[in-house]
């Protein structure tokens, strides 16, 4: 199958990569050694490989690798600087909410795209921006509970950087 | 039972376990809501799982499945599939070792029948295997299957299990009098001419006797169905021969030491030469209490020499991993007037599916896991697991008691509603108490009656107390009576156990590095409940030093000490309480050198927070000292010690269970609104893992409650293989929670804990049934609740 | 890894519609259908990506609301003009298409193309009376989304791109809409779903609409239901009776997500609460099982 070359920008670093047409973002991801966005159903229908593309998050399983050419990609890999966590990544640490942890990339990057919007949620806010990532370890509770805490850590952030 | 670390009293339970708690006294790292010891790698989304692991050179192994439900493979050529460019292997029924073994990640001998072979010349269900493919890619492995040619000869299924066991019905398996354990109890098939896997009795008292006492008898029929454990991470591993030709698996599982076992047997390959790594697992719930793929990854290994990594996808995971059994329960039950519960017996026929792995266990324990629940004068169970053409069951979170208790805390509900009595009031003049003995254990020794089992915590009544009261139950509610939209309030009990009595080993190893930190290897299987936490928390805890200071490491079979997984909420009790023993020990060695070193006695001397103390207070050595002195000064020795937990006992964690739910009754749909939780756990070691463990628990419950069902075609095909038609809950059909734990102190278990990963899955399923029989006065016996069946229920369907 | 041959990113329509003439090959929109669904590429080789023809507009122009067949899900329901009109109906089934990753990747005019009886947004646009605009090799033509379904994932369209779905505006006005979804669990598949628009004067029904979903073939508009609406009083009465009427029109079948008389009887529920809406009827929490 001919293979075609894609151009695209990847947790803020512009990359080249080769893919096949059959490829799809989540492949692609994995045979670049970005595991963390996880494979979980391919159809679309966990949010498990949630990543954020153009500034929305997506299901990088059901679209193609060639689909995501000229454009922007945030994956899990992209959050932490300078092995800092995101402060979504430590509200999720600290309140518990991964467990089995296999749901828990999925989750975070949907919460990313969704606190950038919402950056004063509510709890039904929240579980309906959760909606549909699956998660069968923690009943909820707990991420639900990290991702109004990391609102909180965020608020906290800027009103830091806004007084500096 | 091991003496060493048990202190059994002095015969007055509570006062044992005033005396323990107040020996343990109060705890710095153990009771902390501690940071998980993996967040950092599952946040940032760290390739540290088995579905990450890779191998150079490594070749990509899919299976054939059989589309029929029943038949005999008539030819098989792979010579097509072999042809295709990049494929290496093809191995088919007549490339393997016909070796007859259960898949069950039980102890040896497993209580299964041996009624598995890796590939056979027969399939029994649609989904069964039928052969192996290994290639340079999936996409070519793929791709090779559909080259593989096969004919079939189709034969009659059957797939309903009461069917199964009629005379003259189709029949799966022959016995296999070559097995190694033919003739003995384990490994046998129960009755293979009427397809019974699996059978059991359990009786004490008169039951006859009992009932003839009994003001009203009440009776009733339940039927649960097949579920997925719908694992996010699924099967997944890579075998592989190291250059010592020892065969490396590394795989999700929860049961490394028992997959080696049975791997050595299903290959004729020695125990000696194959290693089992675990490494994160993202979550098992019973799935991968299992030997499933690691046989088909380690025969194409062999066969090609090459690294072979196989992952299931999410239809397999649907279709052809493991499922929880589906069953029919008859309950029938005497009382008196007053509310006593006087007899109570129970009959349950599970669904094996096509092969019999854990269906002993399993059905086994749907009586004996939850009759105990109440006292009366006699109890029958009788269980039976039938053989059918359908996908196999096994092990699921809860392990046949949430089948038990949906039948169990219904018909309760429903002799209380009969009786004009309060479902929590009944439950509390008949629940079993502290001090009790456990009447599914009872043998008759030198004509007394004697149990295996006594309750020796019992933190049920409080978990009543306190949930009623959190839950509002006592006060008014508004059930909407006239409107489309009813209310309605229910609640469940439930327990379950801490392993499984006697058929448990765990534990771990400990040395000491210079910095004064402990490599803690154990033989636990951490699959997302968080026990690499726990057990870090109880280690530090009996060593004196701060979780920082704990490296832990688990599981690779070379290097941890055995243990028999993860499974039976084992994991706290049994490997927590092995770990306590093994960090007491290398406390007792430290102290040991510290108390040369200061010409103290050991005994007299402690460690907080990795300093050294003496009588006289906090001296100038650390842990770290000790290390440096032991590793290079003149104590010269290697710090370290193991250290083993098991027991012929299995305490019980106690559930109660309450919601409220919201049925619109003219769509039937139903909606959980309100939930309290509460459980005993003896001790938390860690709360926010605790809780987590019961929020989880309670939210698959919601599903096996509401929607979640596996469905099969006319031809036992699956008809919802995926999740968009596998409904499993979402945060949006999650009620608010509250979840509650009560601490009634095990003093057999780890700084008083028992367990607490499985019992929160009984409760929700039988509390909602009894939440719309109080919103509509209808009785849904049936899982899941869907909205037909309560329209079906008002008659308006 | 899909068995696709080659992947197209054309910049013109007309390149599109060149190589969408040739056997093999599909459009690919948002792709949370054609990827995950093997229906779709059945006899599929190559697939023709329309993201840089520049359709993801939703514009009002000379009476149309002209929603580009890029517009995702997401944008459809955000949109405030889509919002405003008739109660929100159409942005309320885009709203409770699939998952909010979902709705940031699938269009509406892809929902459209799948033709698939169950889909959420058909029976609002139906209900507003929509066109669908098509382009292929031949040119383009307008075709009335009332006659652009034919079966399950069965459609008029042939070897062409949806180019944009239009809604007229000038009927539109004081047209008032109902939306319900009946599913499993919160996020589901529609078991049964229904739209409806009333033009309601004096308290009469002056214009009716009553569409549903997953309960034949094709998104159904129950045109018996609508007459008999004609004319009426826009009360309880009135839509209890037509409920009878959809009760007896559809044809529902049996699958593993409900049976045949589940459906319906749901579809009389949902086309009465659908009605109930566009009436100003609805009681208070009947709106909890949808956005």
């Amino acid at each position: 199958m001919p293979e075609l070359d894609i151009a695209l920008k990847v947790n803020g670093r512009a990359v080249k990569w080769r893919v096949e047409p059959g490829e799809t973002l989540l492949e692609a991801l994995h045979a670049h050694y970005l595991r963390g966005t996880k494979l979980i159903c391919g159809t679309g229908d966990c949010c498990g490989c949630g990543a954020i593309l153009d500034g929305n998050s997506i299901n990088a399983c059901c679209m193609l690798a060639a689909q995501a050419d000229g454009r922007e990609l945030l994956t899990i890999e992209g959050l932490t600087e300078d092995g800092k966590l995101h402060p979504i990544q430590e509200a999720f640490a600290e309140e518990g909410a991964a467990q089995c942890g296999f749901c828990t990339p999925g989750f975070i990057m949907r919460a990313y795209a969704f606190l950038r919007e919402h950056p004063r949620p509510t709890e039904a806010e929240v579980r309906a921006a959760l909606a549909g990532n699956i998660c069968r370890c923690t009943g909820y509770v707990k991420p639900v509970a990290a991702v109004l805490r990391a609102a909180e850590m965020m608020r906290v952030d800027r009103e830091e950087v806004s007084h500096e | 039972m091991n003496s060493e670390y048990y202190e059994p009293g002095s015969g007055n339970i509570t006062d044992a376990a005033h005396q323990y708690t107040r020996q343990i006294g109060r705890t710095r790292v153990v009771g902390q809501k501690a940071r998980r010891v993996d967040a950092r790698p599952l946040v940032t989304g760290a390739p540290v799982y088995a579905a990450e692991f890779e191998q150079p050179h490594m070749l990509h192994a899919r299976i054939l499945h059989s589309p029929h439900a029943h038949a005999n493979i008539q030819r098989i050529d792979s010579s097509r599939a072999l042809a295709l460019p990049g494929v290496h292997a093809v191995l088919t029924y007549e490339d393997v070792p016909r070796v007859a073994h259960s898949t069950a990640g039980q102890p040896y001998p497993e209580s299964s029948p041996y009624d598995a072979y890796l590939l056979d010349k027969r399939v029994r269900y649609a989904g069964d295997w039928v052969a192996f493919v290994a290639a340079e890619s999936p996409a070519i492995a793929e791709e090779a299957l559909q080259l593989i040619e096969v004919e079939y000869e189709i034969l009659p299924a059957i797939f309903d299990p009461l069917e199964a066991m009629r005379d003259g019905a189709p029949q799966l398996h022959e016995m296999d009098s070559t097995h190694p354990n033919s003739g003995k109890h384990f490994g046998d098939i129960y009755d293979a001419a009427h397809n019974i896997a699996a059978h059991e009795e359990i009786a004490h008292g008169d039951f006859s006797a009992a009932m003839r006492e009994a003001d009203l008898v009440v009776e009733g029929e339940y039927r649960v169905p097949y579920i997925s454990h719908a694992v996010l991470e699924p099967h997944v591993c890579v075998a592989y021969l190291d250059g010592y030709e020892r065969l490396i698996v590394v795989s999700s599982t929860q049961v490394p030491y028992h997959t080696r076992r049975q791997l050595a047997a299903v290959l004729q390959w020695p125990i000696s030469r194959i290693r089992v790594v675990k490494p994160r697992v993202g979550g098992g719930f019973g799935s991968k209490q299992e030997m499933l793929l690691e046989p088909v990854a380690a025969a194409l290994a062999l066969k090609t020499r090459r690294p072979v990594r196989i992952e299931y996808s999410r239809q397999e995971e649907f279709t052809a991993a493991r499922f929880r059994h589906p069953m029919i329960i008859r309950m029938r039950s005497g009382v008196r007037r007053d509310g006593t519960l006087l007899a109570i017996s129970m009959h349950s026929i599970g669904n094996a599916g096509a092969y019999g792995t854990h269906s002993f266990t399993v059905t086994r324990s749907t009586g004996h896991k939850s009759l105990c629940l109440y006292r009366a004068k006699a109890y029958y169970f009788r269980a039976d697991a039938a053989y059918t053409n359908l996908p196999i069951t096994g092990a699921m979170r809860g392990y046949g008691a949430p089948q038990g208790f949906f039948a169990l805390e219904s018909h309760i509900d429903e002799i209380a509603r009969r009786l004009g009595m309060d479902p929590l009031e009944f439950r509390r003049k008949n629940h079993v108490q502290k001090g009790d003995l456990d009447p599914m254990e009872m043998e008759l020794v030198d004509g007394a009656w004697r149990s295996k089992r006594q309750f020796r915590s019992c933190g049920l009544p409080q978990c009543l107390e306190r949930g009623a009261e959190a839950f509002g139950w006592e006060q008014p509610f508004e059930r909407g009576d006239g409107k489309p939209i009813r209310r309605g309030r229910g609640m469940a009990t439930a327990m379950q156990g801490s392993g499984v009595a006697s058929f448990e080993l765990g534990g771990a190893s400990i040395k000491l590095n210079e910095d004064g930190s402990f490599n803690v290897m154990t033989g636990a299987t951490d699959i997302g409940q968080g026990s690499d936490t726990i057990l870090a928390q109880i280690a530090a805890e009996a060593l004196g030093v701060g979780m920082e200071k704990i490296v832990m490491h688990s599981v690779d079979t070379d290097t941890s000490v055995f243990d028999y997984g993860s499974y039976a909420s084992s994991t706290t009790y049994i490997s927590g309480g092995g770990v306590k023993i093994a960090a007491e020990r290398v406390r007792k060695q430290v102290l040991e050198v510290a108390g040369d070193m200061l010409d103290c006695a050991p005994e007299d001397m402690s460690i907080v927070d990795g300093v050294i103390y003496s009588p006289r207070g906090p001296s100038n050595l650390t842990v770290a000292d000790i290390a440096n002195e032991t590793l290079y000064g003149k104590h010269r020795q290697q710090i370290m010690a193991k250290g083993d937990f098991w027991t012929d006992d299995s305490p019980a964690p106690f559930f109660a269970q309450f919601a409220e739910v919201e049925v619109d009754t003219e769509t039937g749909q139903v909606r959980v609104t309100k939930a309290v939780n509460v459980l005993d756990l003896g001790k938390a070691i860690n709360p926010a893992l605790a809780t987590g463990q019961v929020e989880g628990a309670v939210s698959m419950a919601l599903g096996y409650a509401l929607s979640e069902e596996v469905k099969f075609d006319e031809q036992g095909r699956v008809r919802n293989a995926g999740f968009v038609d596998y409904k499993v809950m979402s945060t949006l059909d999650m009620p608010q929670m509250t979840t509650i734990l009560v601490e009634d102190t095990e003093y057999t278990g780890p700084f008083g804990a028992k367990s607490a990963g499985e019992v929160p899955t009984n409760g929700m399923a039988p509390a909602v049934a009894n939440a719309i029989e109080d919103a509509l006065g209808i009785r849904i016996r049936s899982l899941p609740i869907t909205p037909e069946k309560i329209l079906q229920a008002l008659g308006k369907l | 890894m899909l068995k696709i041959a080659a992947y197209h990113s054309p910049t013109t329509l007309a390149e599109a519609a060149t190589l969408l003439a040739e056997e093999g090959r599909t459009v690919i929109a948002g792709g949370t259908d054609l990827l995950v669904n093997p229906r779709y590429m059945v006899g599929v080789r190559e697939v023709v990506d329309i993201r840089r023809l520049e359709l993801n507009f939703i514009v009002e122009e000379q009476g149309w609301l002209r929603i580009g067949a890029g517009a995702t899900m997401r944008t459809v329901a955000q949109h405030a003009r889509v919002q405003g009109l008739a109660n929100g109906i159409l942005a309320r089934s885009a709203a409770v298409c699939g998952s909010p990753n979902i709705r940031n990747m699938a269009t509406l005019a892809g929902n459209v193309a799948s033709a698939l009886p169950s889909a959420d947004t058909p029976p609002a646009l139906l209900a507003l009376n929509a066109q669908v605009i098509l382009v292929g090799i031949q040119g383009e033509r307008l075709i009335p989304l009332d006659s652009f379904f034919v079966g399950p994932a069965r459609s008029v369209r042939e070897r062409e791109i949806i180019r944009e779905l239009r809604i007229p505006l000038a009927s539109s006005d004081g047209l008032r809409g109902g939306f319900y979804k009946i599913g499993r669990t919160a996020e589901d598949i529609s078991m049964v779903n229904a739209a409806a628009t009333l033009k309601i004067k004096d308290g009469r029904i002056m214009a009716a609409r009553l569409v549903l979903g997953a309960v034949a073939p094709i998104p159904l508009r129950v045109v018996q239901a609508e007459e008999a609406l004609m004319g009426q009083p826009a009360t309880e009465e009135t839509f209890q009776r037509v409920s009878e009427i959809v009760r007896d029109e559809v044809r529902p079948i049996s699958d593993q997500r409900a049976s045949a008389a589940y459906r319906r009887s749901m579809s009389g529920i949902a086309a009465t609460r659908a009605l109930r809406q566009a009436a100003g009827l609805a009681p208070h929490g009947e709106e909890w099982r949808h956005a």
